[in-house]
């Protein structure tokens, strides 16, 4: 992997996804993921910064740079996130979450409660969550990646 | 090979000036053998999944299959699922919100409409900040005015249809790159 890409990926990454696990600030993600899109065009912005001017936007350039900021920003996310979950500042929302289930007639088997994080901190509830993560940060961040570059790209004067 | 259209000749060679478009000189090399933009349709399929998704909770519910409830959980992530704020199907709201389901529908008609749209992808090519501009009323809905689920339904739509065009010009640029020839050593004539 070439540094240019990287280093943008890696800061969009870890600052939005720190943010996308922290109590309160999470809830900006449900705007559509604001949170885990901004890490994609935060990836691009920093990516095109250092860049020439190119003859036509470098879309892939962009969609990469904002899916390595997707993974990134997933397991930033799942480490914050289960240390969340370890102080118990999670319960109140799975909770919830549980007795809506419940509500719609529900019964869940014991691996379900498990990957839902009812019991609080364990294995199967991170490994859920980093595979929740990682499948909707890629898709969401490689989008913010290509606004990213539709927003920032400096076109060749030359062309 | 996948193909929903005649995206990539049209996009990439139309434009009052081809030579100062987003999409000149390789890649119309490429676009002018009529190609389809490979995965399209694979991007499509997706798409079409994805609308699924955020309709099987209320399907199922209404098939009597109460498991489909769980499917809703993976998507608090990306949405607050507030029943009041979504569109209900059969009695019960979507896995989503109005406005995120505007946003799916608008990027999924879009991924499926901009091949047949060539003049207008063309245009928007050369001009990308212009998608930005279409999150404009959604965010005007979201924090300036009193807003409906109509509203937020369609400033979702109005804001992704545009969207949807990025990753089809990637698709498109990649198909381009291959299809490049190799450039002859220096010195041949």
């Amino acid at each position: 992997m070439d540094n240019p890409k990287l280093k943008p990926a890696l800061i969009g990454g870890v600052a939005f996804g720190i943010a996308s696990a922290l109590p309160y600030i999470e809830m900006i993600n449900m705007a559509c993921c604001a949170l885990v899109i901004a890490a994609g065009v935060l990836g691009s912005y920093l990516y095109l910064k250092d860049q020439p001017p190119f003859a036509k936007a470098p879309y892939g350039d962009g969609a990469l740079v904002g899916l390595l900021a997707g993974v990134v920003a997933a397991v930033a996310s799942t480490i914050v996130g289960a240390i969340v979950m370890a102080l118990g500042l999670k319960a109140a929302q799975t909770a919830q979450t549980l007795a809506a289930l419940e509500q719609s007639g529900i019964e869940l088997p014991p691996f379900v409660l498990g990957m839902m994080g009812a019991g609080g901190l364990s294995a199967t509830a991170v490994g859920t969550m980093l595979v929740f993560n990682l499948i909707l940060y890629a898709i969401f961040a490689t989008l913010g990646g290509l606004v990213g570059v539709a927003i920032f790209h400096k076109k060749d004067a030359g062309t | 090979m996948w193909e929903i259209g005649p995206f990539s000749r049209a996009t990439l060679t139309i434009g009052p000036n081809p030579a100062r478009t987003l999409h000149s000189g390789r890649v119309n090399d490429a676009v002018s053998r009529a190609e389809p933009v490979p995965f399209s349709g694979a991007l499509l399929f997706a798409c079409l999944f994805w609308l699924a998704w955020i309709a099987a909770p209320p399907l199922a519910a209404a098939a009597g299959w109460p498991w489909g409830e769980l499917l809703r959980w993976p998507l608090h992530i990306v949405c607050h699922q507030d029943p009041e704020r979504s569109i209900h199907l059969l009695g019960a709201p979507l896995a989503v919100c109005h406005r995120c389901t505007g946003l799916y529908i608008g990027f999924t008609l879009g991924v499926a409409s901009w091949p047949w749209l060539p003049a207008l992808a063309a245009r928007l090519a050369a001009n990308p900040r212009w998608v930005a501009l279409f999150f404009v009323p959604m965010l005007i809905d979201w924090g300036l005015v009193p807003n409906t689920g109509a509203s937020r339904f369609a400033t979702g739509l109005v804001a992704a249809f545009p969207a949807a065009l990025l990753p089809l010009l990637v698709l498109a640029e990649r198909r381009a790159a291959a299809n490049a020839p190799a450039t002859p050593p220096t010195g041949v004539t």
